[in-house]
């Protein structure tokens, strides 16, 4: 436990030094506050505009970081070797995935915490009130984030750093569109239904995790489903990073 | 061992060139630019790209209630150059989030003038049906009815959903539950654009309501005009240009809804 | 004491290392060299612990160096070190550090590690403006931060100019004289005929010597002497 928290800590300190988070984070400041300038096209409903570009800024940016940190850290891991460094100490791999999982995720989670609060100040600013709803949504947000997170370095053990990314880009699509998948598939039938069903079951729904859409129009969301959503997350990241470790077992650095 | 005079001459010059390429090419690109823009006037418009609900809703990531402003925010611009396209792009934004309330409400305000009388009036009863709890769409769908249909039983049905609802404004609730009452047609058709024109922070609505206001104050200065008149000659003039002449009116006012005042037996103002 | 018995590993079809025995007493230092492609850096991966050869037992100081406890007496330094760029030399020293139970070394330590290997003036510069001298040196000062009795080095003089390799035979010697066993592997042999106590000659995955420097030359340079018994093979 001790050295996933110390290459955690290392896993983090490494991320939020690289320059180029810091180029991706300012394209995200300048997207969140341009809202408020794009918000003045609609007329009416600016408040709603600012706060649905808002999140939807803080969603992509968040995803760009995750795949982004994640894809180089995996990849100067595995193709610069770095691991060598660790397997001779003390150090399981085992360590080596948690704590890489938990740093990246940290740094990660710093930079969704910065959007956040740079959304929350222009909502405020623009004539807004203190958005909870919204803090809700980042927070599962951030259970979506380490979920991807989680199947990236699963995918990253097997294949090349740009294959995972891929791979991980093709599941965040296909966790958007399982409901519309399960609506097809219930009106097609037959087997066609039976294999798209499975696929839904299989598959991480990432609808799940997103409330964005009942924030924005002030729907409440009932506690139980957050805490079900926050359990789903939970239940796939300790899958994919089992499998993520029984595969590193296995392989020949 | 120095370069002889000339060649000197020759690397200097080619050090000047190598300098001032760039920036030539730079010059290059930001003419061609501002030729092309000179000549967009030229150019057709090019209609705006209607692509279905279901189709977006694939690639959007789950972000449909952003996606629809995105679309509403695109269709707002298209109202001004293609108003033809406007009932199928207020479509997609529906489908792509139907609890987004205002533009059912614009809908139904800005289409039967462009000749959607009825498509604007299905968009707003959907509208009803998703967002119960934006007064704007059955108070926009009345007044529609009121004006556009005649239909003074649907138009007091809807004022009267909106008379009930708790957040609806002063306004509109006033003009809501007076609506069918003593005051005459064109009196309480006035009401309904003022409240519009007070409740409304969207420019377009706004300018719409102040054009009818102005045209229902300049029928009542053309009646009042015609009342002098008959004080004068003892009947209502034929034709409506007798009005000017002095001590009655300067000119006939031009009608910002673009129609002509007309004058008929009984000296009331009318407009076509 | 370092014990290898039977050690055997394949990549794919390819025997990497075939049926390799040795045995390392305590306070020595041992060269073990070969041509490229021989085994060396697969053999010396197992013995650390970073991979598991298909048959055969490593024994250090009686353990395995399978078990992340046992690792606690090792060091290693890779061939071409490879750090997180972001962070400075000390600051990866201290990581390196912390990721052993004992707290063996306190910051002090860490710094004189730096000095003896000659990059403590780079200490606070990021790794990624390190030269390649001055990786190799890090990769060496890692390697002792824990105080280890046993020092595993691949190919450590690679990359040092010649007189980074007059200071770091120096400090094996020194290292030595501590009571600590070296294992090392090389393929630069003019610089190994000195230090060593004994080789072993690795090729083609087979060990085919073991034993003294003197025995194995004779009256040749150890360089030439090589290339001889290769090239008879």
């Amino acid at each position: 436990m001790r050295n996933i928290l110390i290459i955690a800590g290392n896993t983090f300190h490494q991320a939020i030094r690289d320059k180029i988070l810091y180029g991706i984070i300012i394209f995200a400041l300048i997207f969140i506050g341009s809202s408020v300038v794009i918000s003045s096209l609609s007329l009416e409903e600016d408040i709603f505009v600012i706060r649905n570009f808002g999140l939807a800024g803080i969603y992509i940016f968040g995803l760009i970081i995750t795949v982004f940190l994640g894809a180089s850290a995996i990849y100067e891991e595995v193709e610069r070797k770095t691991t060598y460094l660790l397997l001779s100490k003390p150090v399981t791999r085992a360590d080596i995935i948690w704590g890489k999982f938990l740093g990246l995720l940290a740094g990660i989670g710093t930079t969704i915490l910065l959007m956040a609060v740079a959304y929350l100040l222009i909502l405020l600013v623009s004539g807004g009130s203190l958005d909870f709803p919204a803090i809700l949504a980042v927070m599962l947000q951030m259970a979506e984030v380490a979920l991807l997170l989680a199947v990236l370095i699963m995918f990253s053990i097997f294949t090349t750093p740009l294959a995972a990314t891929i791979y991980t880009i093709l599941i965040l699509y296909i966790g958007h569109v399982l409901p519309l998948i399960q609506e097809f598939a219930i009106k097609a039938g037959g087997t066609t239904k039976y294999l798209l069903m499975v696929a839904y079951y299989i598959f991480p729904n990432l609808e799940k995790f997103n409330i964005r859409n009942l924030v924005v129009h002030n729907i409440p969301i009932p506690p139980k489903e957050v805490l079900l959503s926050l359990g789903y997350s939970a239940a796939y990241i300790l899958l994919a990073l089992f499998i993520a470790q029984r595969l590193l077992n296995r392989k020949d650095m | 061992m120095n370069p002889a005079p000339i060649e000197q001459k020759q690397i200097y010059s080619a050090s000047i060139r190598n300098k001032a390429f760039p920036f030539l090419i730079l010059a290059i690109i930001i003419a061609s630019q501002y030729y092309y823009d000179i000549r967009r006037s030229e150019r057709p418009l090019i209609p705006p790209t209607i692509i279905p609900a279901q189709i977006l809703k694939f690639g959007d990531l789950g972000l449909h209630s952003a996606a629809s402003s995105l679309m509403w925010i695109y269709t707002i611009q298209q109202v001004g150059t293609h108003p033809k396209k406007i009932p199928d792009l207020i479509k997609v934004v529906n489908d792509l989030d139907p609890k987004f309330g205002y533009p059912y409400a614009f809908a139904v305000l800005i289409l039967p003038p462009l000749g959607f009388k009825d498509g604007g009036v299905e968009i707003a009863l959907r509208g009803v049906r998703e967002v119960n709890t934006d007064w704007k769409i059955p108070y926009y769908l009345a007044t529609t009815y009121h004006i556009f249909f005649e239909d003074r039983k649907n138009a007091l049905f809807y004022f009267d959903i909106v008379a009930r609802m708790p957040n609806s404004p002063q306004e509109a609730k006033a003009v809501a539950s007076r609506y069918g009452t003593s005051k005459t047609v064109r009196d309480q058709t006035k009401d309904i654009w003022a409240s519009i024109y007070e409740t409304s922070n969207d420019e377009l609505v706004k300018e719409r309501a102040s054009r009818y206001i102005i045209h229902i104050d300049m029928l009542e200065l053309l009646e009042k005009a015609a009342l002098i008149y008959r004080q004068k000659y003892g009947y209502y003039p034929k034709k409506i240009a007798k009005l000017v002449q002095p001590g009655i009116l300067k000119e006939i006012p031009l009608s910002p809804l673009g129609l002509e005042f007309y004058l008929d037996e009984s000296g009331r103002a009318l407009a076509k | 004491m370092i014990k290898i018995d039977g050690l055997t590993k394949y990549y794919g079809e390819q025997k990497a290392v075939d049926n390799l025995s040795l045995s390392i007493p305590e306070g020595t230092i041992f060269g073990f060299l070969g041509p490229n492609g021989a085994g060396k850096t697969t053999t010396i991966k197992m013995i650390v612990g970073i991979n598991t050869p298909d048959s055969g037992s490593i024994n250090i100081n009686g353990r395995t160096p399978f078990m992340p406890s046992a690792r606690e007496e090792i060091g290693f330094m890779p061939e071409e070190p490879h750090f997180y760029d972001q962070l400075t030399g000390l600051e990866f020293m201290r990581f390196a550090a912390n990721l052993f139970s004992q707290k063996s070394q306190a910051k002090e330590s860490l710094e004189e590690i730096l000095k003896k290997t000659g990059i403590y003036e780079a200490r606070n510069k990021k790794i990624k403006n390190y030269s390649k001298g001055m990786k190799q040196r890090l990769g060496f000062a890692q390697a002792l931060v824990n105080d280890p009795k046993y020092i595993f080095l691949d190919e450590p003089l690679e990359g040092l100019d010649p007189i980074g390799r007059r200071e770091l035979k120096i400090m094996l010697e020194n290292i030595k004289k501590e009571g600590k066993t070296i294992f090392f592997n090389s393929h630069i042999l003019s610089d190994v005929e000195n230090i060593c106590d004994q080789i072993g000659i690795i090729h083609l995955g087979k060990l085919i010597y073991f034993g003294s420097v003197d025995n194995f030359r004779k009256d040749k340079s150890l360089e030439e002497q090589f290339v001889e018994t290769i090239k008879k093979l």
